[in-house]
């Protein structure tokens, strides 16, 4: 690692176009990838606008059944696979990760650019599947419908089958990271909870996600060479990929939560100038969480005729992940209980992250109650449920993580007033969008539904003005931190008075992302020591 | 109207009853739970709001006690949950003795049902009040998933290409009760739409020989029908009697159709009614019985089991019937079929 000439900074050395394509920079690559799941975002937002245009009316509106089948299946694949799950690992975790441990860059830099080019490769087959006839089997590829439409589908899913690598590696880079550069002073129990929940995450990512890449080439081989695993036909059993399936999908809702979590364990004590309440309770939660989220996939298959001694396990278990959830959204508001709270837009998401998370944890123990579930079970009451996880816990972190680390990121600070507002826009929109999908949920509206019944038709209207409204916010967020870049004013290296390593450094950083050896005298969250503090 | 101010569809079940009773318990928890972490979110981020002359903040890092009591509580709760959740969705599989049996292929996009007298309704279901139904459900071969669902009656099972799944019901009052494909299933899937039409079973007696009979009004999700905008829907697309009366087969049960079809496909050959073995186990007395299989395994013949064997026949060979080869009925036997020629096994009990 050369050292930059002085003034300059990661994204202005060195330059030209060039440089970034084959950067080894940790920050560039995160930046990089910040792009593409935000483009990608645009576009599975926009699948998911289309939606709920064609909801205002039931019956046919402007598409047709095969195109709204189409839509929801581009809508939850692109969410999933290309934005939720490497949104906040790989582009914040990319850029904060070596930084907080007060490296100078992840333990392989290599390692790390191909995980990049990896996933644009996936994305784009995924994408590619849009110009063969399009993919109609819903996220979950469910067979033996999965087997027996086009050849998308075999597409599609060799394509999350790629991206699955980029997971993996990055998981691996994460790990040896953790593990070997650890600034001098950096014990463990002064790790910061951000990257506790990237190192639990990275492990789900290498022990699950293999599981989901053979079982979607497994797919492959039925469909293409017609080895009999799933279709009845050839002597298969559909069900068995559901186990397969979910065996990976469900811990995978963790790969999306958990680095969420880690984000809020930054923001709240910043923003409440205390210490994070019960650290080593949050550490031990994240694990509880991890290991739990391996051994309770079978609750998504409550309806599926498996045994009633497998559905009373599966909801046993389930509920234990209730428990280590609920000790950390109290330890939040036990750090911010005497603090010194600025509410500030990063602090505002979240807050409206512990709002809508706890409504979708809530839900989430109905849904693993095996009487409930059974009447619930593919309704849009799962549907509300996983976007208040997904959207409401997911998303709105990554929105508090970006307007948290924007200054450092690209040394620009945005216009406060305009984020008030922005957070504003996306909290009404997102509650006006999913809290009628839970009544229509309980009233029995099935989910994947291109028609539906006229009595659920003042349910679906409301729903889709929210999420025009929740566009709108995305639009206007987009909108002032796009004008930041440009016209913002310069960022201090720690606005915020932050206490973790990567705020000692200067907004932007330089290249070797520390002018001087870090060497770490206090914990992650003492802010006595923070200048301004 | 539903519960919770009509936010849930009418419970017309004991069972559903029975689940509206949790879930109100449910709705509760949440509630309060909620209430417990959001006030004091919005309490603290009101009182300890930074402003000028703020107190600095208290240095707290952590208070086990206070840790303890929220690890503890929660657990507790789910834990009361999760044994109420048992205890209503157990039921489910208490199959009574008495209930009557109507067998469901889930089709895309339709759903036929099958009577043991022989009868095969499509998109209708006709059933008495106050008589426990049990719902055999299955998908043929070359379908796709697909799932039985009716949510005034809070039950759901999947309809898995095959394999054999089981449901019940009893329904106290008349009405027409919709019922909803909830598995995703392609192109048609949210317009594979039928209702259970519960009526009187003097009236049921009188549809089964044929007759016209009223039909009960339709039982809407909300209030008492479907709304008034609810004629666009396929639902009320069909007469308000049964001017079409399912098709009528006096002379042939389903058993029957079943030990015609064991002829034709030429089982009788080797399979005796009588309990005389001929090359293969005979059928009388086979269906529920316990089998010991020739590689150890003991089994009881059910649904499941006679499918596998009739398309798989290798696969689960009776002790004593070793090297006898059975050719495979694989493609050549419908999920209707398949119905038959069980409820002629069943008959023969």
């Amino acid at each position: 690692m050369h050292h930059s000439p002085a003034g300059t900074n990661y994204l202005t050395y060195p330059k030209g176009l060039w440089s970034w394509i084959v950067t080894l920079d940790h920050k560039r690559i995160g930046i990089m990838y910040l792009a593409t799941t935000l483009l990608w975002f645009l576009l599975g937002g926009t699948f998911a606008t289309i939606l709920r245009l064609e909801h205002f009316t039931p019956g046919q509106g402007f598409m047709d059944a095969g195109q709204y089948n189409r839509a929801f299946t581009y809508h939850g694949t692109i969410m999933v696979f290309m934005v939720i799950i490497p949104m906040i690992p790989a582009a914040i975790g990319n850029f904060v990760l070596p930084m907080m441990l007060g490296a100078k860059d992840v333990a392989f830099p290599r390692l790390n650019l191909l995980s990049y080019y990896i996933f644009v490769l996936g994305s784009f087959m995924a994408l590619g599947t849009l110009f063969i006839g399009g993919v109609d089997t819903g996220w979950t590829f469910y067979t033996p419908y999965s087997t027996r439409t086009g050849m998308g589908a075999a597409l599609m899913v060799s394509a999350a089958f790629v991206m699955g690598f980029s997971s993996i590696l990055t998981g691996l880079n994460f790990i040896a990271t953790i593990h070997k550069l650890r600034a001098p002073g950096m014990t463990w129990d002064k790790l910061p909870l951000f990257l506790w929940s990237l190192y639990a995450t990275s492990i789900i990512q290498i022990l699950a996600t293999p599981v989901i890449a053979l079982t979607l080439a497994m797919l492959v081989l039925e469909k293409l060479v017609g080895i009999g695993f799933f279709d009845p036909n050839l002597g298969g059993d559909p069900v068995l990929f559901q186990h397969f399936f979910w065996f990976y999908s469900h811990p995978a809702v963790y790969i999306m939560i958990l680095p969420a979590m880690g984000i809020i364990n930054e923001v709240i004590p910043t923003f409440s100038r205390k210490p994070i309440f019960g650290y080593k309770a949050m550490a031990a939660a994240i694990f509880g969480i991890a290991l739990v989220s391996f051994v309770v996939w079978g609750h998504h298959m409550f309806t599926t005729g498996q045994s009633a001694f497998a559905n009373f396990m599966f909801s046993l278990i389930t509920m234990f992940v209730a428990v280590p959830t609920g000790v950390k959204v109290f330890n939040w508001l036990g750090t911010m209980y005497k603090g010194t709270i600025r509410l500030k837009v990063p602090m505002l998401y979240a807050l409206q992250f512990l709002f809508v998370f706890v409504i979708g944890g809530l839900t989430g123990v109905v849904l693993a109650t095996l009487g409930p579930d059974i009447h619930f079970h593919d309704t849009y009451y799962v549907v509300a449920h996983f976007h208040y996880v997904m959207v409401g816990g997911s998303l709105m972190a990554f929105l508090a993580g970006l307007h948290y680390w924007f200054p450092k990121f690209f040394g620009k600070t945005y216009n406060e007033k305009a984020g008030i507002f922005g957070w504003l826009l996306v909290f009404t929109g997102f509650n006006l969008t999913f809290m009628p999908q839970f009544i229509a949920g309980q009233l029995g509206h099935p989910r994947r539904y291109f028609n539906y019944l006229p009595e659920y038709t003042p349910l679906n209207v409301a729903s889709s003005v929210g999420s025009l409204i929740l566009a709108v916010g995305f639009f206007w967020t987009a909108f002032y931190l796009i004008y930041a870049l440009w016209k913002g004013n310069k960022a201090s290296g720690n606005p915020w008075q932050a206490a973790t390593l990567e705020w000692a450094s200067d907004s932007p950083p330089p290249i070797e992302n520390f002018t001087h050896d870090p060497v770490v005298t206090h914990g992650p969250y003492d802010y006595t020591a923070v200048k301004g503090g | 109207m539903g519960g919770l101010g009509g936010t849930l569809p009418i419970d017309a079940t004991e069972y559903a009853k029975q689940w509206d009773n949790l879930y109100y318990f449910l709705m509760i928890v949440c509630v309060v739970f909620f209430a417990i972490v959001i006030v004091p979110m919005v309490y603290f981020a009101i009182r300890y709001r930074d402003k000028p002359g703020a107190k600095a903040a208290t240095h707290i890092t952590h208070n086990l006690k206070l840790e303890f009591l929220w690890t503890i509580i929660p657990t507790v709760i789910v834990m009361v949950i999760f044994v109420w959740g048992w205890v209503v969705y157990r039921q489910l599989y208490q199959i009574p003795q008495n209930a009557m049996e109507i067998r469901v292929v889930a089709k895309s996009w339709n759903w036929t049902f099958q009577y043991d007298d022989g009868r095969t309704t499509t998109n209708e279901m006709y059933v008495p009040t106050g008589q426990p139904v049990k719902l055999t459900i299955t998908a043929d071969r070359n379908d796709v998933l697909h799932s039985f669902y009716v949510p005034h009656f809070r039950i759901k099972k999947d309809a898995v290409p095959g394999m054999f799944t089981y449901l019940w019901f009893n329904v106290p009052t008349e009405g027409q009760y919709v019922i909803f494909c909830t598995e995703y299933c392609g192109a048609g899937h949210s317009d594979m739409l039928a209702k259970v039409i519960a009526v009187k079973p003097e009236e049921f007696e009188k549809w089964k020989w044929g007759a016209e009979i009223p039909l009960p009004k339709p039982v809407g999700l909300v209030g008492p029908e479907w709304g008034p905008s609810a004629s666009k829907a396929e639902l009320e697309t069909k007469t308000e009697t049964a001017a079409v009366s399912p098709k009528k087969n006096p002379h042939s049960g389903l058993a029957e159709q079943g030990r015609a079809l064991s002829g034709s496909l030429g089982c009788v050959s080797c399979h005796s009614d009588d309990g005389s073995t001929k090359i293969g186990p005979s059928y009388k007395g086979l269906f529920g019985s316990t089998v010991e299989l020739a590689d150890g395994r003991r089994i009881v013949v059910d649904e499941n089991y006679i499918r596998q064997q009739i398309e798989d026949p290798q696969s689960g060979v009776i002790k004593g019937f070793e090297g006898q080869l059975m050719p495979t009925y694989k493609g050549q036997v419908t999920a209707e079929q398949m119905n038959a020629l069980i409820a002629y096994m069943k008959s023969l009990n």
